[in-house]
């Protein structure tokens, strides 16, 4: 388990010990909350630090919710 | 060790019936992908799949579908079919000297996702009785082998992606030993059910864009279906009967990497392919082209262009290599089988199937892969490989016949 105190923007995932098999639960989870899919690929391979994942989680959401309107 | 030649070829897949149609589709780079749709996924996150046509599935299933056999099998059936039609084998080619090995990742989905969502809905008792024999997934194996009375060994690798290729390994290997005289070898996959959709969704290795090997901006791949059956034989016993012989079956390398079930270590991918080349008693020059597993995720393109680049070294800038699936789609169990019969297409055709929907080299990998058109080049010896999750690999060369 991650301590959320310790979860700050600018940290790297791996720091937090957050691995592939994780990303598949944060991705799930925001898939169900946000209706965003995205792949474990390309985009993904530079995600580094927990501010990386929000960049890319929000521009995927903002593109969703654009497809959607 | 006998020699191994192939008589025939029979394929379904999202390209139409007919291994001639898929070697079509695959030379002109006309992908099979379309839009699909489940009515029992409330929400869908990827809409594309590379599926039969209805028009195709409905030729399959025929007007009635039979009570006992799944699309796995059907598909399975309509491949053998066509490969032992071209490879004109009769009643009396079959019996003991005759083996099946066909493989399928999944088995019969369909039938498991129709009773998990009955069971789920209504709470009921009443469902198909024949699940059994149908959802088993040796099922399609078995319908082959009695629709032509074939009484030898019958085979059913269930290796995930490399079960095609494996299958078609065994088979070669069979003959090779002199167990058998024949073989019809391959694989089948239908799986494109809602449940199955959904839990591929949720591994999130499939695009809901287009699907790029080996480019810049591959985002994943995109799920497929089908069968590919090839009529194996030993040289002798197909020269005894006159056959036309389509290619001689050269090289198999299997392994796994003991490693990790998703991630998969190119190390293993090319002592695979080495191990091929050696029982091919060839060098990587002797190679024209490659039919690259090239799923288009990330994960693949950088392992398998590693050790693509470990075996041919810097030759690999010379090599034509190219990923057909997003014409085929990934077919998973009928992939390897399918993707044989584009390398051997290539092979008869002189010209390499492009990658299509490819944009631009990725500098993280450097590979310039034929791309978006055919090319057209005198070719003595192809490649494809498989490289599955659960770490399982496996590496076929087919090259020209000549009679020694």
């Amino acid at each position: 388990m991650v301590e959320p105190s310790e979860i700050t923007p600018e940290r790297p995932l791996e720091e937090l010990d957050i691995q592939s098999a994780d990303f598949v639960m944060i991705l799930m989870a925001i898939e169900e909350k946000y209706g965003a899919y995205v792949s474990v690929d390309n985009e993904l391979t530079d995600v580094v630090t927990v501010q990386d994942l929000l960049n890319l989680a929000i521009s995927k959401i903002e593109a969703h919710q654009a497809a959607e309107a | 060790m006998s020699r191994v030649v192939v008589t025939g070829l029979g394929a379904v897949s999202a390209c139409g019936l007919g291994a001639d149609v898929l070697i079509d589709a695959t030379q002109a780079g006309r992908s099979g992908v379309k839009p699909i749709h489940f009515d029992d996924l409330d929400a869908q996150r990827v809409k594309t799949a590379a599926c039969l046509s209805e028009a195709d599935l409905g030729e399959v299933l025929g007007e009635k579908p039979h009570r006992m056999r799944e699309p796995v099998a059907e598909y399975a059936l309509a491949a053998a079919r066509e490969a032992v039609a071209q490879a004109g084998l009769t009643e009396e080619h079959f019996g003991d000297r005759c083996g099946v090995s066909i493989g399928s990742g999944f088995g019969g989905g369909q039938t498991l996702n129709i009773n998990y969502l009955k069971l789920g809905r209504e709470g009921s008792m009443r469902l198909d009785p024949m699940s059994v024999p149908k959802i088993m997934n040796n099922a399609a194996a078995s319908w082959v082998s009695m629709e032509f009375g074939a009484t030898g060994p019958a085979l059913c690798l269930a290796t995930a992606c490399s079960s095609g290729s494996q299958s078609i390994g065994m088979g070669y290997q069979m003959i090779a030993s002199g167990q058998v005289d024949r073989c019809l070898a391959g694989g089948s996959e239908a799986c494109l059910e809602s449940g199955v959709f959904r839990v591929w969704e949720l591994l999130r290795v499939m695009t809901a864009e287009q699907n790029r090997p080996f480019s810049k901006d591959r985002n994943g791949m995109i799920l497929g279906e089908g069968a590919g059956v090839l009529v194996l034989e030993s040289l002798e016993s197909a020269k005894a009967r006159g056959a036309t012989i389509l290619c001689e079956l050269v090289g198999f390398g299997t392994n796994s990497d003991a490693g990790d079930l998703l991630r998969p270590d190119p190390k293993r991918a090319a002592a695979c392919m080495r191990m091929a080349l050696k029982s091919a008693g060839m060098t990587p020059a002797d190679i024209g082209y490659v039919n690259a597993h090239g799923t288009g995720t990330v994960a693949n393109d950088v392992n398998e262009v590693t050790a693509l680049r470990d075996v041919f070294g810097p030759a690999l800038d010379g090599l034509d290599v190219s990923a057909t699936k997003p014409i085929h789609g990934h077919a998973l169990g009928a992939a390897g089988a399918l993707e044989m019969i584009v390398a051997i297409g290539a092979l008869r055709r002189q010209s390499v199937p492009p990658t299509i929907n490819f944009t631009e080299v990725d500098p993280k990998i450097d590979l310039n892969p034929v791309a978006n058109v055919a090319k057209p080049k005198p070719l003595e010896a192809v490649m494809s490989n498989s490289l599955a999750f659960g770490g399982i690999n496996a590496t076929l060369i087919a090259k020209a016949y000549a009679p020694s």
